[in-house]
């Protein structure tokens, strides 16, 4: 094995080619097997996760090993190694935009392809506040899960998820990804679908209708009445029933008042179940059960 | 750190391995594998670092991992502090494999303590495993991992292939979702499409003089005979993936999943305004997706292209269920607030139906355009087709005679009747995404964006003279020949957005982003909504110790004219009483919202972090242009009010957070955190009967009246959290300690002005305040001991302590069958999850190989 010129022609030179990192100006390629005699950590950490698979050539494996990404080292090796020296790629101290260049060499396709201009590309972020590629961590991720990273930045997302009504993320048997895709995505807050909608019927297909009788906000937006993210109220609703119905209803014979009981009946410990039942526990869902649309020919008021 | 130590004399190595070639190499030839044996790479081993130890803290996730990190240079946002790099000392034995085992036994007081305990998980007596292992040798590899092995919230995935020719994944998982414990039910046939009551206690309760006398029957059926039921469903899912990589840089991807959903939930149903009871409702599903996909991705490429179809079929196997009537054993027609006199005897819901879809979706980007700009592209489009077989209008053959369109007189429960068989349902969805973002220089950046989602209703619309409210009485529109047409939703929403960042210096960072969203609907109140946003970016490292992000925002949506009686009007029932005039619905009302995030880290020494947050968001909402009444009858003053007057007036939410991780050395570390939420809105209504004293449309056609009520309504959520994690004998003996707290507080406070009863004041007294709305308080306790033996083995033993108490008005005074004024409801408890605490304790061996 040799060294190569830096940079290898077909590598840069190719229209619309992404530079590979450079180093010391004239430095040459080494090979993995010079940088793995020093460092072994990174070296085995390197060889434990699909980017050492030489055989699929996506990977650096199959190109310069870890000078895919920290450029050519023979300035780096002869200069006795250290940190510095060689000028090889470190990323510690480069800018968002130079970090994330040398993973967009390869990764442009699948969850990546609408990176640029993405919300987290927008503020500034590189693919390593989010991966350590020589941790050890499922999908390179630099914390030990999806919420203990995302959650580093997104806090109120944290509080959000301990609130008595919640997805089971926090159970572990969802995660960030099952609706977002931090990497960029056709839709707002980086859903991973067409709209907020069309990602909650991926898990709850059979509100998907179409159904004879549409409830149209619930078309519209299933966070006009729900915070995916946790609520106090269930089953994860934005306002308690049957305030949250009420935002948008005020229909005659129903009764609208939660309070009926009087102060003296509230003094004397007269229960609000006896009051007004039909508001209390599913509150106007005790009788307009579905909701999310009826497929009943009798289903205009959502009672069947 | 120190700096590394000096890399080997480049003599030492063979002088092939060092000298330049006479002609440079090839990515080919530097493509180094070292899984061969022939190679100068040092011995190397796969190891196991994943996460498979039993799930039994609810809240694992959500605390920082403690693992000492030296924090140097500027931090940059929230430091990742726990890069698990694997612990290796020497040489290691070159193995293909790597296998390590986590089994744990655990013990606990009461595993079916409440629902909510066990809600998406199962933490019960007795042995649970995790698997990791790994697997590689040239280019194949197999990975497999396994958590809660032998539990209702188990999941297993298997992956492997070749590299550069294939990749596969296997995937199942179990999750149970818990709803009710120790629920109450007088029906059998649970889980099944026909839920039946006893015709004696049908009879019993048909003969029933007053409701009084009907609760205490019922009351005592009830106590009675009543089963004890647990309502839950479980989900499982089996899922394969397929990959085709030789094909590269053309890439074919193709998979599939089935989820099946099964059991009951806790929900309601009605007969008439006079009754309704709660049932446990079956759910069979089955969902089935396919997808695949084929990606032009070739790294040196300036162009990346993408398709993918994607076929979802949801099958209901039960599309309805009936249910008998407890106050009904013979059918009768239906009246408004009739319990046992009248209505059918047996109720009969439409379930969700099967329905199908179908999308189509391509990618295509362009890099290295002019300005360093790269352009993105995104087209969809969605077919959504549901046409199930439809019910008869009722189950109530004592029903009167029935007209429609077609058929001038049938019985309800005549599936003839029916304008159409089957539902013949469609929607279209069409989503674009056109962007192009610039960086031409390191300080200048922008974005353009245009994205269009639309909804397209094909459905022909399903008209009908009459139908059967509730299985019970019949209803005729309000409009003389008035008909009920259905509507489906339909809407377009456009987004244009225009982003700019410019770095001030090499610290610090200002962006500004100006979008502008239409959304346009048919059918309902509000036929054009805009929303106009300016948002202003800064970001800044202060002095090199401060990571600052932050933005504000602010929004106005202004709206077309508000027509209140829209949706009667496109149902062909235009005399159908609106609700309340002036109230604007909040997802249709114009307002102006400001929002602002703050969060700030800092790293105050090499080893403290901590790090803040803010956010808050104000919105008021106003008041749109009305539209006319066109009901006949109307008498209407649309009063204006630079507020809504009715509906949501405001909203405000707001969140604070402090982190702080302190970790003085390598083997001791703590870390807390305290969180507060704050929400509030105030909303206004009326209480009001067609005809009765607070009649808008006749008796008080004003804004002002003593049957007005305004609710103030107000949730605070407060979190907390303390970790500690400290090696008591290095590398040997580990002490975690985890502590997690959140409590909720809500409340509700209503007004009124008091008038005179039955004069002008339907509630003619002070509002009491609701002050337990949903009030939670949860702890959670996690100490845990754990000593490795050696590298391979290691033993923990800990403690959970859980904690859940929940008060609200829905639990004082609870009774399966509270009496009021129209009727009787049965209510089984469904909803209502029972408080707990729950002691754990588990001893875990892992074990590697």
């Amino acid at each position: 094995r040799g060294q190569s010129e830096t940079p290898p022609p077909e590598a840069s030179t190719r229209p619309g080619a992404l530079p590979l990192p450079t180093t010391a100006e004239g430095a040459k390629y080494v090979g993995a097997e010079v940088c793995a005699q020093c460092h072994y950590d990174k070296f085995v950490s390197y060889m434990n996760q699909p980017h050492s698979q030489s055989g699929d050539p996506r990977t650096p494996g199959a190109r310069f090993g870890c000078e895919s990404c920290h450029g050519p080292a023979s300035a780096h090796v002869e200069g006795g190694g250290g940190r510095g020296v060689g000028n090889l790629m470190a990323f510690a101290k480069e800018t968002a935009e130079n970090k994330s260049a040398v993973c967009l060499q390869c990764h442009t396709r699948g969850n990546q392809a609408l990176w640029h201009g993405s919300a987290h590309d927008q503020r500034n972020l590189s693919c390593t506040d989010c991966h350590s590629v020589h941790g050890g961590h499922n999908k390179l991720l630099a914390q030990a899960s999806q919420l203990q990273l995302c959650t580093k930045c997104h806090k109120q997302i944290r509080q959000a998820l301990m609130k008595s009504s919640h997805h089971p993320l926090r159970e572990e048997k969802m995660q960030c990804t099952n609706c977002h895709n931090p990497h960029g995505s056709q839709t707002v807050r980086l859903i991973s679908a067409n709209s907020i909608n069309d990602k909650c019927y991926e898990c709850h297909a059979e509100k998907r209708g179409p159904f004879l009788w549409e409830h149209p906000p619930v078309r519209e937006n299933c966070a006009n009445c729900h915070d995916p993210h946790g609520s106090s109220h269930e089953p994860l609703l934005i306002v308690k029933k049957p305030l949250l119905c009420q935002r948008c209803h005020s229909n005659q014979f129903h009764p609208s008042t939660l309070y009926a009981r009087t102060p003296a009946q509230a003094a004397a410990g007269t229960p609000v179940y006896s009051m007004q039942p039909q508001l209390l526990q599913r509150g106007c869902t005790n009788c307009h059960v579905q909701v999310h649309g009826s497929n009943h020919p009798s289903g205009k008021f959502w009672h069947r | 750190q120190e700096p590394l130590p000096p890399v080997s004399d480049p003599t030492d190595l063979p002088a092939s391995e060092i000298a330049a070639p006479e002609t440079p190499a090839t990515e080919t030839e530097l493509a180094q594998d070292a899984t061969r044996k022939d190679t100068l790479f040092p011995a190397w081993s796969l190891v196991s670092t994943r996460r498979i130890d039993p799930r039994i803290r609810p809240n694992a996730g959500l605390r920082q991992p403690l693992s000492y990190y030296p924090i140097k240079g500027g931090p940059l946002l929230y430091r990742n502090f726990s890069p698990v790099l694997p612990d290796y000392s020497g040489e290691e034995p070159q193995s293909p494999w790597s296998v390590r085992m986590s089994m744990a036994i655990l013990g606990m007081d009461d595993e079916h303590v409440s629902a909510k305990f066990q809600e998406y998980r199962d933490v019960r007596n007795g042995m649970t495993a995790g698997l990791e292992g790994h697997y590689r040798s040239g280019d194949t590899f197999l990975n497999v991992l396994g958590r809660q092995i032998g539990r209702k919230d188990q999941d297993m995935a298997l992956d492997g292939g070749v590299a550069g020719w294939t990749q596969w994944s296997l995937l199942y998982s179990e999750t149970p979702h818990n709803f009710a414990f120790d629920a109450k039910s007088l029906w059998a046939g649970i889980g099944t499409d026909s839920l039946t009551l006893a015709d004696g206690m049908q009879t019993d309760l048909q003969n029933t003089a007053t409701n009084a006398d009907l609760a205490v029957k019922l009351g005592r059926y009830i106590a009675g005979g009543a089963q004890t039921i647990d309502e839950s469903l479980r989900r499982q899912t089996v899922g394969a993936e397929v990959a085709l990589i030789s094909t590269y840089p053309l890439i074919a991807k193709a998979s599939f999943s089935n989820e099946s959903r099964d059991g009951v939930r806790p929900w309601s149903a009605s007969f008439g305004f006079g009754n309704f009871v709660e049932l446990p409702w079956v759910v069979q599903y089955d969902t089935h997706e396919f997808r695949v996909s084929a990606e032009f991705a070739k790294p040196e490429s300036r162009y990346h292209a993408a398709a993918s179809y994607r076929y979802s079929d949801f099958v209901n196997h039960i599309d309805s269920f009936t249910f008998d009537n407890p106050f009904r054993i013979v059918d009768a027609p239906g009246g408004l607030n009739c319990t046992f006199a009248c209505g059918p005897a047996t109720g009969r819901m439409g379930l969700y139906p099967s329905n199908q879809y179908h999308e189509l979706g391509g990618t295509f980007v362009v890099k290295n355009l002019p300005f360093k700009s790269t352009f993105n592209a995104y087209v969809s489009g969605g077919f959504l087709r549901q046409d199930e077989q439809l019910l008869p209008f009722s189950t109530n053959s004592a029903a009167p005679p029935m007209r429609s369109p077609t058929n001038p007189s049938f019985n309800a429960t005549d599936p003839a009747g029916l304008p159409r068989d089957t539902a013949r349902t469609a929607m279209d969805t069409q989503t674009v995404l056109l962007r192009w973002n610039a960086k031409p220089s390191k300080k200048l950046a922008w974005n353009a964006e245009y994205r269009l989602y639309r909804v397209d209703n094909d459905e022909e619309p399903f008209v009908m003279n009459q139908f059967i409210r509730e299985d019970e009485d019949i209803r005729n529109p309000e409009t003389v020949g008035g008909i009920y047409s259905t509507v489906l939703a339909d809407y377009a929403k456009q987004t244009l957005s225009l982003q700019g960042h410019y770095s001030l210096s090499p610290d610090m960072k200002l962006g500004g982003v100006y979008t502008h969203e239409q959304m346009n609907r048919n059918f309902r109140e509000v036929e054009r909504m805009t929303d106009d946003k300016i948002k202003a970016e800064f970001d800044w490292r202060v002095f090199g110790r401060v990571e600052l992000k932050s933005w504000i925002e602010h929004t106005r949506r202004t709206t077309s004219e508000y027509e209140f009686d829209q949706y009667n009007i496109v149902q062909g029932n235009p005399a159908a009483y609106p609700m309340v005039p002036w109230l604007i619905k909040y997802d249709e009302s114009p307002y102006d919202r400001n929002e602002a995030q703050f969060m700030a880290t800092t790293a105050v020494t090499d080893s403290i972090m901590v790090s803040a947050h803010a956010q808050m968001t104000a919105t008021n909402y106003s008041v749109p242009e009305l539209g006319p009444i066109s009901m006949a009858a109307a008498n209407v003053t649309t009063q204006t009010s630079d507020r809504t007057a009715f509906g949501v007036r405001w909203d405000r939410r707001n969140s604070y957070g402090l982190d702080v991780t302190w970790a003085p050395t390598e083997h001791f570390s703590v870390y807390a955190d305290l969180g507060f939420e704050a929400a509030t809105f105030e909303m206004m209504d009326r209480q009001w009967t067609v005809n009765g004293i607070s009649d808008p449309y006749r008796r008080q056609p004003v804004l002002e009246s003593n049957s007005n009520w305004i609710a103030r309504v107000r949730d605070n959520y407060y979190t907390g959290g303390l970790g500690i994690e400290a090696s008591l004998i290095p590398d040997r003996l580990t002490l975690s300690f985890q502590y997690a707290f959140g409590k909720s507080d809500g409340q509700q406070v209503y007004s009124s002005p008091v008038g005179t009863a039955a004069v002008d004041d339907v509630n003619a007294f002070a509002p009491v305040p609701f002050r337990d709305v949903d009030d939670t308080l949860q702890h959670s306790l996690n100490p845990e001991l754990s000593y490795h033996l050696n590298d391979h083995i290691s033993l923990a033993a800990g403690y959970q302590w859980e904690e859940w108490d929940v008060n609200d008005y829905n639990y004082q005074g609870f009774t399966y069958s509270p009496l009021y004024t129209n009727g009787v409801a049965m209510l089984m408890g469904g909803l209502l999850p029972s408080a707990y605490s729950a002691n754990i304790i588990y001893l875990r061996l892992k074990m590697g190989l």
